[in-house]
């Protein structure tokens, strides 16, 4: 793997990520209301990651696609799977480090207000929200390399519904599943907290991380990268 | 540059390992194992012995004892199932603790809702609170006050510390 | 058989829509290594397209494409490559300079040389120093054409390919490019440039391939004129009787001329020098034509675009 290029789609990638003013604007309300949430109604820590995610990653590959970005980034010698895993890595890297910062504000505050909250309850949160960073982020991945623009939310958001009114008709467990694939998380104490560990849960998560990432390296594979128009 | 060999299939050449589209190798090697190790331990893990319950004393859905003890105390539903990984943590974690046991028995009137249960009284129940994944546990404050929930195992802590608040919700 | 140098495209055919649409079909192309080849055609000829299938970014649906012996999404052909796209969507957030830095690194040129090399591309495609730290959303069509060349020129590539590279831009860009363009010719740069400016192409390419409905339809080669000849058309009033090519021929001979193309009311010349042309106006006057004017051949490629059978420059 080109280490350089790596690096330089990831730094450039959190730039263009984080320069968005409305989408800075909108994860600060965002945070700021799950905080207030934490600390004034719930007495406990609240999770922005999944929200953080679907704001900060919408149309991460679909965008650079149909703004034509990406046709001049790819005529560079850069491995098409280098590109997509530096997109993922960027995105899921930004999310973690909000939701982990709003996690430790909600930590202080909280225990300003007399409720006990652990560096270990406050680490387990932080583990908890980066792998479910990464792990909505490969999902949302997937979708921008198959619809330009930012269709990847459309389509996840689609799915969910879909998922939420169909659960009449389908057992639960297929439910259950479709919405692990679509939002797969590995919370500490569901998987490491007792013995033994949960294998299952570990290795659903990790298969569904790397299976996203493998067919979206394949499907940017085979795209067709241009804006021929003669 | 030294030119490459030239024998080629007539369409464009198959991506080699330098070029800009080169399969992903690692990856899909990396999937394929995993989805495997996936497979094996779903497959253990419904093999493995039925679920305990713990030290709590669950009551089935439509048992007659919850209505007599409802107006009492507020009665909490445990959504579960044995192939719910969260939910075996969450027994061995919580309702197989002496401790929390021994609180959740005192304070609440405990019903379990196993996804095997299709009986009307588990299905009605299901749809009710709309569980949309597990584990779910709901408390119902009596005189009819707001259901109170969480979902996922989020730790024995903050289990612990839902279901004394959902408690102090429902007295009067 | 052109040396495996240059870029060679044999029966390449695009489809599109599981083959509902043809984009290209059949085309076949030699580059030689070192040359500039000229791409015209009409909108929707497919130039775009051929374009994109060099630059690995489609994949051909028949056929083959070699650059310097190997396929266009090999990397070692990427590291030598250059591409200047039409549509200019860069990284509108980004300024000048950081959108120059990405790319050097995209490129895999050494960190060391990151900052000297970008600010002497810039230099060189004449981007305004006070410009160069402003985000890409404010430039200006020209500057973005401008900012396009210096990234395409990053590494000096060996290959480069330009889609419209002097559109909106003003004339000093203009006569800047054209320098850079010289200059890469004389590195042995190999050049595809697709443009809609026929003068421009006429002044610097060695070949120009006019393509239509995904064929190409004829390559025209313009470099007589870099071995010194040029072509001279001369008009006189046409008489009762058709010119005698024959007599012409030796008229023209005489000059040190030679006479290329005839027409009842004008005819095409090939010399080498001003004093040819003199001799050869004189010999036409003797003969009995009435010159009324003479003028270095210019629009040898419009004729692609002329309707048949319509007047113009010859």
């Amino acid at each position: 793997m080109n280490g350089q290029a790596f690096g330089a789609v990831v730094v450039a990638t959190w730039r263009e990520r984080l320069s968005r003013p409305i989408a800075l604007i909108v994860c600060f309300l965002i945070c700021a209301g799950v905080t207030g949430s934490a600390v004034t109604a719930d007495h406990a820590l609240q999770d922005p990651t999944l929200v953080l995610g679907l704001i900060l990653a919408a149309g991460s590959v679909g965008r650079d696609v149909s703004s034509g970005v990406l046709a001049l980034v790819l005529t560079r010698p850069l491995v098409r799977t280098t590109y997509l895993l530096a997109k993922w890595t960027a995105v899921s890297t930004a999310v973690a480090a909000l939701a982990c910062a709003t996690l430790a504000l909600q930590a202080i505050l909280l225990r300003s207000h007399g409720v006990d909250v652990s560096g270990g309850e406050l680490w387990r949160a932080a583990f908890g929200s980066a792998t479910a960073a990464a792990g909505v982020i490969a999902v949302l991945v997937l979708f921008s390399v198959l619809v330009s623009g930012v269709g990847d939310i459309a389509i996840w958001v689609g799915l969910n519904l879909i998922a939420f009114l169909a659960q009449r008709f389908f057992p639960l467990r297929v439910h259950t599943e479709w919405r692990s694939f679509l939002q797969p998380t590995l919370g500490w104490d569901a998987t490491f907290g007792a013995t033994p560990i949960s294998w299952f849960g570990l290795t659903s998560y990790l298969s569904t991380v790397t299976l996203c990432l493998c067919l979206a390296a394949l499907a940017l594979n085979r795209k067709e990268i241009s804006y021929a128009s003669g | 540059m030294p030119p490459a060999d030239s024998a080629e299939a007539p369409a464009a050449a198959a991506p080699q390992a330098t070029s800009t589209r080169a399969p992903p190798r690692v990856l899909m090697a990396l999937a394929a194992l995993l989805l495997m190790a996936r497979i094996a331990t779903g497959v253990h893990d419904a093999y493995s012995p039925p679920r305990a319950g713990g030290l709590v004393h669950w009551l089935a859905p439509g048992d007659p004892a919850i209505a007599e003890q409802a107006g009492h105390k507020p009665v909490l539903y445990d959504f579960s199932a044995s192939w719910c990984e969260p939910c075996h943590v969450m027994d061995r974690e919580v309702f197989s603790d002496a401790e929390s046991a021994n609180y959740i028995n005192s304070a609440f009137v405990a019903v379990r809702v196993a996804d095997e249960d299709q009986s009307e009284a588990a299905t009605a129940l299901r749809h009710r609170h709309v569980i949309l994944s597990l584990p779910t546990l709901v408390v119902v404050p009596h005189e009819g006050k707001e259901p109170r929930r969480i979902q996922g195992f989020p730790g024995r802590r903050q289990t612990i510390g839902f279901l004394r608040t959902a408690a102090q919700a429902g007295i009067p | 058989m052109a040396s495996a140098a240059g870029i060679t495209v044999e029966e390449l055919s695009k489809t599109y829509r599981r083959g509902a649409r043809s984009a290209l079909s059949g085309v076949s192309l030699t580059v030689a290594e070192g040359e500039i080849l000229g791409l015209i055609g009409p909108n929707g000829a497919g130039k775009t397209t051929f374009i994109g299938c060099l630059l690995g970014l489609l994949t051909p649906t028949a056929g083959r494409i070699r650059i310097d012996g190997r396929a266009p999404d090999d990397l070692e052909v990427r590291r030598a490559t250059g591409y200047l796209p039409e549509r200019l969507q860069f990284d509108r957030w980004m300024t000048g300079r950081r959108f120059m830095a990405f790319h050097h690194a995209l490129a895999g040129l050494p960190p060391a040389r990151r900052a000297g090399d970008v600010t002497a591309a810039l230099e060189r495609v004449g981007l305004e120093s006070e410009r160069r730290d402003v985000p890409i959303r404010k430039y200006s069509r020209g500057m973005l054409q401008r900012l396009g060349m210096a990234q395409a020129l990053l590494g000096a590539p060996r290959f480069l390919f330009l889609d419209e590279p002097a559109s909106g831009v003003d004339p000093a860009g203009v006569l800047a490019f054209r320098d850079i363009l010289t200059e890469l010719k004389g590195r042995g740069t190999t050049v595809v440039l697709n443009s809609h400016q026929l003068d421009q192409l006429e002044r610097v390419c060695d070949r120009v391939a006019y393509i239509e409905a995904g064929t190409i339809k004829h390559v025209e080669d313009l470099r007589a004129a870099e071995l010194g000849l040029r072509v001279v058309v001369v008009r006189w009033i046409p008489g009762g009787a058709a010119p005698d090519r024959e007599k012409l021929a030796a008229v023209a001979q005489q000059a040190g001329a030679a006479l290329v193309d005839l027409a009842p009311d004008r005819g095409r010349f090939t010399v080498e020098s001003d004093e040819q042309i003199a001799a050869l106006l004189r010999g036409l006057m003797d003969a009995g034509h009435a010159v009324i004017e003479a003028a270095p051949e210019a629009g040898r490629l419009e004729k692609f675009f002329r309707p048949a059978g319509a007047k113009g420059a010859a």
